[in-house]
């Protein structure tokens, strides 16, 4: 598995921009389950880590949750 | 620095080092990971020598004390008085 | 070995006490998904994982479980630490009161002692890692449903923390997977017999 240097350059000589994740999961199995790989581009500060409780911005990004959200029906 | 001040960046830079271990784990080839982890050790170390040199021990293994044993002083962690408050908004 | 670094993981410092919120919070300590399941669970099963970072994974994930453990705690200390005796029989917390005083004692918010029937350890690294996986989701959920009932916001802000770190957990867990699925794939393609 490959792993992109973060300074990749695309044919144009420009910097792409850092993914933050795997976007593409190849070789895949039945009966197995796959959680996309994280990349690490940019960080939080320490502060906003710890704040936010994790270093990682896509990780604070995800199952945002709301109070009262408990009142939703999953139906 | 006093001694809230020093907790919460020594208790912010161990934090972001915990997160970035765990991240290490199972990313061990990523480059630049490693070298901000390195990068951040030093900082830690520095953060905590202060602390412990002004305000008392963290850890056991890897302190002297000074006279009497340190080690049992309060406030323990538990206690709201070890704590300080999360300064300011995101 | 274990080391104690003398500092909570995220500060906690809880001025109004509460002994309701206490007797919910309490099921993260002794409760089903609570932190100490999670912390059992993952040192218990890192002697069966296969790989250096699933193994790595299992072991320091649940460490930094016995220092969330450690916080709710000492969130449950707080809350009844100045509680009248009126305010803890008004609270609904009398029954743990009565077996415990203001203690500390594993289980759950119904009451429930802690018992190792609420982890499993399978010593097939997949199935342990799929567990690992549900496991940080349902502790999710049960931050979420605990963060429904505060409203002191130096309650809330553990709690949000906590929550995170359930998210961040299972991701990790998640490519502990990838990287075991593809061992034993590579395993199997390798020792195959050649035609």
């Amino acid at each position: 598995m490959v792993i992109n240097s973060s300074s990749a350059m695309d044919a144009a000589g420009m910097e792409k921009p850092c993914v933050p994740q795997e976007t593409v999961i190849n070789n895949v199995l039945l009966a197995h389950a796959y959680v996309p790989f994280e990349k690490m581009c940019t960080t939080f500060s320490p502060l906003s880590a710890l704040r936010k409780g994790t270093a990682f911005p896509p990780l604070a990004a995800v199952y945002m949750w709301q109070k009262g959200m408990g009142e939703m029906n999953y139906e | 620095m006093s001694r809230n001040e020093l907790l919460q960046r020594l208790t912010a830079v161990d934090f972001y080092l915990t997160d970035l271990h765990l991240y290490l784990n199972t990313h061990p080839d990523d480059r630049d990971a490693l070298t901000k982890y390195n990068t951040l050790v030093k900082e830690a170390r520095q953060l905590r020598d202060e602390y412990e040199r002004l305000y008392g021990m963290l850890m056991a293994l890897t302190t002297p004390s000074k006279y009497p044993w340190q080690w049992i002083e309060n406030p323990w962690p538990w206690q709201s008085e070890f704590n300080f408050e999360l300064a300011g908004d995101d | 070995m274990w080391v104690y670094d003398k500092k909570l993981e995220y500060p906690i410092k809880i001025m109004k006490p509460n002994p309701k919120m206490a007797s919910l919070i309490i099921t993260q300590y002794g409760g089903p998904d609570g932190e100490l399941a999670a912390s059992l669970r993952y040192l218990s099963q890192r002697f069966s994982m296969i790989t250096p970072e699933a193994k790595a994974t299992l072991n320091d994930i649940g460490t930094e479980e016995l220092a969330h453990l450690e916080m709710i705690g000492t969130m449950v200390k707080q809350l009844t630490k100045n509680a009248s005796l009126k305010e803890i029989q008004d609270s609904g917390m009398a029954p743990y009161y009565v077996d415990h005083d203001k203690a500390i004692y594993p289980a759950s918010a119904a009451g429930s002692p802690f018992t190792a029937a609420y982890i499993q350890s399978k010593g097939d690294p997949i199935t342990d890692l799929y567990e690992d996986m549900a496991a940080e989701q349902k502790a999710r959920s049960t931050y979420e449903y605990l963060l429904n009932m505060a409203d002191d916001p130096d309650v809330i802000e553990p709690l949000k923390f906590l929550r995170e770190r359930e998210i961040v957990h299972f991701q990790r867990f998640g490519e502990s997977l990838r990287r075991v699925q593809e061992y034993l794939q590579n395993k199997k393609r390798f020792s195959m017999p050649a035609k």
